[in-house]
């Protein structure tokens, strides 16, 4: 019982993670990047190649994948979303666009890297430690406080900054920004780099997890947009409290039914608590307007 | 195409006929291509009703699905199971496919009630994840990861060859094809590219949102369950690998580049994805590198996808064939003798934005046959009025009461249908249907025929729809657009737009016209030709509600007017009473002033 409450946590806190990143890019444009998981694995990829492939320093190999990754995430913008203009509410466009970019970031993964999944060292070793009776990873509590430094650092940024509130402004509307002598284009440039920072990390948490592969994301990335939708887009408390909610009760329902009935578990609970609150936990319903 | 009309095609329309009858003749010459060949067109038309099936949801009602791939599971694994499990024919499977399908459609699209766009997206891809996940888990069902293998299909004991499978598969396409062509040409059809266009704007043409949004999900989902099922009895083989997330996202890519929204649409996209790559065999490797970045392009270059830029490159060959004169009347004649003589009573309304009494403590008498405006600042919660009014806004508190009916908890459908019709302040036009198709999906409320005479294209069916193609002539005559009927709605200026709403409002044949600020962005040619339209509706016994800033205007055509000042009445009379009114030139002129209006 205790297990499983553990080990939803660490994949909760992974949802969370993706969670936020989806939520950082919903929150300047209003749209949910359906590559964002392809880009969570692009970070693992180049982690690999960077630390475990060519041994440079794990700090270091850390900062080249983030950056390497938030250039990708930069042009994934410039061709996937930046088309579109800045009305993205009025069309689909971008959500076939992203998730044909994902398809093509999985492919082109397959292709550089091959199919096999390779193993990748957890942080702080492999000796389990025992805490409260419960044994555990020492990279099962890195994944947790991470995921929660990020999670509190949004919380700041978007409440308390003025970047928060120029990203708020960007998201209403871009031409009002514009008005208001600030760049929209930066601020959105910004946040997608942001995203691609944090996918970056999240890649690196997950790697020892899940192994790396191409097809390492292909449902946490899913499960990441749930979270986002479960605890209220846009909302860093949301994106934490729906995270670790659906890692949890996915824990919990596996050890009730057999494994392989995990994921469709997982979407079950997302696919109720999208039909019964759309607006999710700590988001708020507002009545539409004419 | 009906040749059984007489219809005029003009050159373009006559050319895409040639080109589909030249397409069709590819098909038919298919089984001289060799088994191989055979075996891939074959696919083709399963694709190509699935992707029928999904352009009816995701294209027609605008309501995007990444789970097709689940409910052609869902239909395959029905037929394999039905058919190796208790020794069902082919003939049984399929409807049990269909039915079964059908049935997890009008789940799936329960979720559509309350949520759209990416949400959608993501309840569609995790019905089809559950779906994959069921199929390799459920082993004493589905065979698990191994699956199923199936009896070939037979026919009075014989099993049919290759060739007569085709043929098979053939004849149900076309069928396909056909019914859903006739339910997208009824009132179904434009139904759909309703709500797809303009939620709130459908709803208060009388079209209930909910069901025919679960409509579109069931008629697609049944012919995914028919697809599914063809398949199995093709392949003769199936398992979980087969429908996967990728599938879906290939039929969804179809349709947009194909084009959405389009009967040629699916066709076109269909022979672009599926029989076009097997001559790339070069390609394998990068074969899915290529449709991901062809997804990114189409989208991009061809949002419309290829059918909706060769519409728009060539206009003419959607267009509406003028009849030859309209004598039709545009205006139902509303004149009752009925000694009832109010139609519409508020009383005592209340509506708040959180903090905010938009409106407060209102209460409201329309006579009938009377032209009743309501004018006031801005702010004083005139729009507010009409959205309550018409359903839009729940008032919080307060009755609102029509012909004797209590409608301030009924749904906007309901209370169009009950015969209250609108315009909007901020003009609401079906943007990519045509002008005339517009002003018929106002008529939608006044069909007496349902799925049934659409579909095999009944003696009822066809009758109404004359009638309410006529009655659109008329109306489009009336307000002077009858040389835009073919176009684009959104592509017509704002005025232009501002005359199509009020057309397509009277196409309702309502008993209360609500009119919000119809004359403003109009010029003094097209205000006067206004009135003169308000003249001709009041003639014919219809009620009318005006919101309205030109006073001039408002002081000409109005029966009684009503002043609103901050969510209340101010004051309420004849024009002559509130031009002289203290309180009413203070609201708009301010106190102890000296303004000279202009």
């Amino acid at each position: 019982m205790f297990q499983a409450l553990e080990s939803g946590m660490v994949m909760g806190s992974i949802y969370a993670l993706l969670a936020l990143a989806i939520n950082i890019i919903y929150s300047t444009t209003g749209i949910i990047n359906f590559a964002h998981g392809e880009i969570v694995m692009l970070g693992a990829m180049f982690a690999l190649t960077f630390i475990v492939t060519s041994g440079i320093p794990f700090l270091l190999g850390l900062i080249l994948t983030c950056i390497t990754v938030a250039i990708v995430a930069v042009i994934l913008y410039y061709c996937t979303v930046r088309p579109f203009g800045d009305k993205l509410g009025n069309s689909l466009g971008w959500l076939m666009a992203t998730l044909g970019a994902g398809i093509v970031f999985t492919n082109i993964a397959m292709l550089v890297f091959g199919t096999q999944p390779k193993a990748f060292p957890p942080i702080g070793g492999s000796e389990l430690v025992k805490i409260f009776g419960i044994k555990l990873l020492p990279h099962d509590i890195w994944v947790l406080v991470i995921t929660l430094l990020i999670a509190l650092f949004f919380n700041v940024v978007l409440g308390k900054t003025i970047l928060g509130n120029a990203i708020k402004a960007t998201s209403f509307s871009h031409s009002v920004t514009k008005l208001m002598g600030i760049s929209s284009q930066k601020i959105v440039l910004t946040c997608f780099a942001m995203s691609g920072i944090i996918a970056a990390i999240a890649g690196i948490l997950i790697s020892p997890i899940t192994f790396v592969g191409p097809q390492m994301t292909a449902t946490i990335g899913l499960k990441g947009f749930g979270a986002a939708i479960i605890g209220g887009v846009g909302n860093s408390k949301g994106a934490f409290a729906g995270g670790l909610l659906l890692g949890i009760l996915e824990a919990l329902a596996m050890t009730q039914v057999t494994p392989g009935y995990k994921d469709a578990i997982a979407f079950l609970i997302m696919i109720i608590a999208i039909s019964i609150k759309p607006e999710g936990i700590f988001g708020v319903a507002y009545e539409k307007k004419v | 195409m009906g040749w059984h009309m007489k219809r005029k095609y003009n050159k373009e329309q006559t050319l895409i006929i040639v080109l589909g009858v030249l397409v069709l003749i590819g098909f038919l010459a298919g089984p001289a291509a060799g088994s191989y060949f055979l075996r891939l067109l074959s696919l083709a038309l399963i694709y190509l009703i699935i992707t029928t099936g999904l352009n009816i949801v995701a294209g027609y009602a605008g309501q995007v699905s990444l789970g097709q791939a689940g409910l052609y599971a869902i239909g395959a694994y029905t037929g394999g199971i039905l058919a190796v499990k208790l020794d069902m024919s082919f003939w049984v499977c399929l409807p049990a496919a269909m039915a079964v399908a059908g049935i997890c459609g009008f789940i799936v699209g329960i979720p559509t009630l309350r949520v759209s766009g990416h949400y959608l997206a993501l309840v569609t891809i995790g019905v089809g994840v559950i779906v994959e996940k069921l199929l390799v888990e459920w082993v004493p069902l589905t065979g698990g990861p191994g699956g199923i293998s199936v009896p070939l299909i037979e026919m009075g004991g014989q099993p049919l060859s290759e060739t007569q499978v085709y043929y098979l598969f053939l004849v149900i396409c076309l069928l396909v094809l056909w019914l859903v062509k006739n339910i997208m040409k009824s009132p179904v059809g434009r139904a759909f590219s309703a709500i797809r266009d303009n939620e709130i704007a459908a709803g208060c043409m009388g079209i209930n949102i909910m069901g025919y949004k679960l409509m579109a999900f069931v008629l697609s989902a049944v012919l995914a369950g028919l697809a599914g099922c063809l398949y199995t009895f093709l392949s003769s083989y199936i398992s979980p690998d087969t429908f996967t997330f990728n599938l879906s996202v290939f039929f969804l890519l179809t349709i947009i580049i194909g084009g959405q929204g389009t009967m040629a649409g699916p066709i076109i996209g269909t022979l672009l994805l599926t029989i076009l790559p097997e001559y790339l065999q070069a390609l394998e490797q990068y074969r899915l590198i290529v449709y991901g970045l062809l997804m990114i392009v189409v989208v991009i270059g061809l949002p419309y996808g290829i059918s909706g830029a060769i519409i728009r490159k060539f206009p003419k060959l959607i267009e509406e064939q003028k009849p030859e004169k309209i004598e039709a009347d545009p205006i139902v004649d509303k004149q009752k003798s009925n000694e009832n003589n109010t139609l519409l009573v508020l009383e005592n309304v209340t509506k708040r934005f959180g903090g905010l009494n938009a409106i407060q403590n209102m209460s409201l008498t329309v006579k009938k046959g009377s032209v009743h405006s309501l004018i006031g600042p801005n702010g004083a919660g005139k729009s507010t009025m009409i959205n309550i009014i018409t359903g839009v806004y729940k008032p919080n508190e307060g009755r609102v009461v029509f012909n004797g009916q209590e409608i301030n908890n009924i749904k906007p459908y309901k209370i169009a249908l009950a015969g209250i019709s609108r315009t909007f302040q901020s003009v609401q036009v079906f943007g990519k249907i045509s002008v005339l198709e517009n002003i018929m999906v106002g008529h939608h409320g006044q069909y007496r025929s349902n799925l049934f005479d659409y579909t095999f294209k009944s003696g009822r069916g066809r009758k109404e729809e004359k009638l309410t193609r006529e009655r659109a002539w008329a109306l489009l005559k009336m307000v002077g657009l009858e040389d835009r009927a073919s176009e684009f709605a959104d592509s017509l200026s704002a005025g232009q737009q501002r005359f199509l709403e009020i057309a397509r409002a009277l196409a309702m044949e309502p008993d209360l016209l609500l009119l919000d600020e119809p004359a403003a962005g109009l010029n003094e040619v097209e205000i006067r030709y206004l009135a003169h339209i308000i003249e001709q509706i009041k003639s014919k016994g219809i009620t009318i509600l005006l919101i309205e800033h030109h006073i001039d205007f408002v002081m000409d055509i109005s029966d009684s007017i009503t002043v609103l000042n901050f969510g209340k009445k101010l004051a309420e009379g004849t024009p002559m009473e509130i031009q002289g009114n203290q309180e009413v030139i203070e609201a708009y002129l301010g106190k102890n002033e000296v303004v000279e209006a202009c």
